[in-house]
C-alpha cells in the first residue's frame, strides 16, 4: 500500500459544505413514507388513462354488430344504390338536417371493401351543386365521391364514395356527410307525355346552407377470391390483381400493359354515339348480365404503359355460383374467366 | 454543515465497525437505520461531486431515497451492502449529471443573473478558504473525475470498492483515480 501524498491527504480531510445528513434523512424518510400514496396516485392516474383510452376506442371503433341491421328502405332506393338483395346489410341511419328550407335525411348507409353508399331523401327534391358533398370519417379523412344518382320526383339520392380506409374497413366508422350547397329542382308537367309525365330542371343558383348528417356504419368484409389466370388480347396483357365479393358487390382489379389509355377508351364510330372498343361484362349464374356499379382506371402516364383497371358490379341479389367475366376488345377478340363467387 | 472524516481511514473499517454493532447485512436494515448509517457518507460524496450546494442537496436526497426504496430488494448473496449502496449512489449521480447536462444551457444563462451560492455557503467558504479553494478546483473537474475522487477520498472507499461502484476493474479504477488526481493537481498548479 502506497503512502498517500499531500493532495490525497487533503482530499481525505477536505471540509466541504455538505448537506445536513439529518435534514436529508428526515426528508427522505418522509418521502419514503408517502410513497404508497404516490403509488396509489400513479395507479389512479393509470386507471384514468386507461379509461380515457377505452372511451376513445369506443368512440373511434363503432359497434359494428349493431351497425348492420334490417331497415325498411324502399326497394327503388336499394335498386338505385345497387343494393337489391342486400337490404338487410344496409344500416338504417335516420339522421336529419334542415337548412335554408331544405330538409335532408340520411336514410341509410352501406359500406363494403369496394364502396361506401349513402342513401338520402331530400324535401323538396334537390340535386348536387358544383360543390360536391364532403364525406369524412372519425379520423378526419375525406372520401372521394365516385357517383351520384337522384330522382327528381321522389327526392331520393344515392351517393357512392370510395371504400373506407383502414381501420374503418375492419371496425366500421363514424362518418359525417357535410353539404354546403344544393341545386334546387323544379318539375313541370310535360307538354307531351314522357315516361314520367314531367320535365325537371334546375331553375336557379345553388341554395347555400349547411347540412351535416352523421352516421355509424359497419363494413361488409369482402371475401378475397382466387385470381383468374392472366390473358392476352393483341399486344395487351391482362393480369388480375384482386377479386373480391361482398353480399352486394363483386369487385375486380386488373393490371393492363401494352395498351394505352387512348386504346382503352377508344370509341368505334357507328353513326350514333359510337361503341366502346373495350368492354367488360359479368354474367351471373342465372345468365343475366350484371349492371356495372362503377369503376375506374389509373396509369403511369397518359400513354398508359401500365394501366390499373377497377371494375365493380352490383350483385342485385344474385346467389352464389360461377360468374363469367367477359373482356373484349373490338378487332382483337375476347376472353372469359370464371369467378367462383360464394 | 461541514463533515470531516479521519484522513484516509479505510471506509470498510468504518463500515464494518458500524455493522458489527447491528445486523450483518443491509437486508435486515430498516429505512431509518440505513439513513442513520449512510446518510453522512452520501452527503459528503454529494458535496464533493456536485457543482453547487443545491445540487449536492438534490443528489444526496435522490441517492438516499433510491437506496431506501430499494432496501427491501437488497440480496446479501450478491455482495456487500456498501457495494450495493454505492452502486445506487453512483447511478444517481450519473443520472443527475445527465439531467444537468440537458439543462446546462438554461443554467448558464441564469448564472449571469443569480448568485451561484447562498449567503451561508459563502460564509463557510470564507471561513475555510484553503479547503474552499481546493473544493472549487475539484468542482471544475469533469464529472467522472469528481466521482472517482469523491468515492476514493471523500467517502474513503478502497480502489476495488470504487471499481465495483463505477463498474470498472480495480486496475482501471486505480489508473482512472490517478489520472483524476493528476488533472486536479494540474489545476491547482495553474491557480497557484
Amino acid at each position: 500500500m502506497t503512502t498517500p501524498d499531500a493532495l490525497e491527504q487533503r482530499l481525505a480531510g477536505l471540509i466541504v459544505p455538505a448537506p445536513d445528513p439529518g435534514r436529508i434523512t428526515a426528508h427522505v424518510l418522509s418521502m419514503s413514507v408517502t410513497r404508497p400514496r404516490r403509488h396509489f396516485a400513479r395507479v389512479a392516474a393509470l386507471a384514468v388513462a386507461v379509461l380515457v383510452i377505452a372511451l376513445g376506442a369506443l368512440y373511434f371503433v363503432p359497434a359494428t354488430d349493431a351497425a348492420l341491421a334490417d331497415t325498411p328502405i324502399a326497394g327503388d332506393l336499394l335498386r338505385d344504390a345497387g343494393l337489391v338483395g342486400a337490404g338487410n346489410r344496409v344500416t338504417a341511419v335516420g339522421a336529419v338536417s334542415t337548412s335554408s328550407g331544405y330538409r335532408l335525411e340520411l336514410v341509410g348507409a352501406y359500406a363494403d371493401s369496394t364502396r361506401t353508399v349513402l342513401i338520402l331523401h331530400a324535401e323538396p327534391a334537390i340535386w348536387l351543386s358544383a360543390s360536391n358533398p364532403e364525406l369524412k370519417d372519425q379520423f378526419g379523412r375525406t372520401y372521394m365521391m365516385r357517383s351520384g344518382m337522384g330522382n327528381a320526383l321522389t327526392g331520393n339520392l344515392v351517393l357512392q364514395f370510395e371504400a373506407l380506409s383502414w381501420p374503418d374497413s375492419i371496425t366500421g366508422a363514424r362518418i359525417i356527410l357535410h353539404m354546403t350547397a344544393l341545386a334546387p329542382i323544379a318539375c313541370v308537367a310535360a307538354p307531351s307525355a314522357n315516361s314520367e309525365g314531367v320535365i325537371c330542371s334546375n331553375p336557379g343558383p345553388p341554395v347555400v346552407g349547411s347540412w351535416t348528417l352523421p352516421a355509424t356504419i359497419g363494413v361488409d368484409e369482402g371475401t378475397v377470391l382466387a385470381l383468374p389466370a392472366p390473358a392476352r388480347l393483341g399486344s395487351a396483357n391482362f393480369r388480375f390483381t384482386s377479386v373480391v365479393a361482398t353480399p352486394a358487390t363483386i369487385g375486380v382489379e386488373i393490371d393492363v400493359t401494352g395498351m394505352s389509355f387512348a386504346d382503352l377508351y377508344k370509341i368505334i364510330p357507328d353513326g350514333r354515339k359510337g361503341t366502346p372498343a373495350f368492354s367488360t361484362d359479368l354474367i351471373g349464374p342465372d345468365g343475366v348480365t350484371k349492371v356495372a356499379g362503377g369503376g375506374g382506371s389509373s396509369g403511369d402516364d397518359l400513354t398508359g404503359t401500365h394501366i390499373h383497371i377497377q371494375l365493380r358490379w352490383n350483385r342485385d341479389g344474385s346467389a352464389a355460383g360461377d360468374y363469367r367475366l367477359r373482356i373484349a376488345y373490338i378487332g382483337l377478340g375476347e376472353f372469359e374467366r370464371v369467378l367462383h363467387i360464394p | 454543515m461541514a463533515v470531516r472524516y479521519s484522513p484516509l481511514q479505510p471506509y470498510t473499517e468504518r463500515m464494518e465497525a458500524t455493522l458489527s454493532t447491528t445486523d450483518s447485512h443491509a437486508g435486515a436494515l430498516t429505512a431509518e437505520e440505513l439513513c442513520r448509517r449512510y446518510a453522512p457518507s452520501v452527503c459528503r460524496f454529494a458535496a464533493m461531486i456536485a457543482t453547487s450546494s443545491p445540487d449536492a442537496d438534490d443528489l444526496a436526497q435522490d441517492a438516499l431515497l433510491r437506496a431506501v426504496r430499494a432496501v427491501g430488494s437488497y440480496d446479501s448473496a450478491k455482495g456487500s451492502p456498501e457495494a450495493w449502496l454505492w452502486r445506487i449512489v453512483v447511478n444517481s449521480a450519473r443520472d443527475s449529471a445527465r439531467r444537468r447536462e440537458r439543462a446546462r444551457g438554461l443554467i448558464e444563462r441564469l448564472m449571469f443573473a443569480a448568485p451561484r451560492e447562498s449567503e451561508s455557503v459563502e460564509a463557510t467558504a470564507l471561513a475555510n478558504l484553503r479547503d474552499a479553494d481546493l473544493h472549487a478546483q475539484l468542482r471544475r473537474l469533469p464529472h467522472r473525475d469528481r466521482m472517482l475522487i469523491a468515492l476514493r477520498y471523500g467517502v474513503g472507499l478502497e480502489t476495488d470498492e470504487v471499481a465495483a461502484a463505477v463498474g470498472l476493474s480495480a486496475d482501471s479504477a486505480g489508473k482512472a483515480i490517478r489520472r483524476a488526481l493528476a488533472r486536479l493537481r494540474a489545476r491547482l498548479e495553474v491557480t497557484r
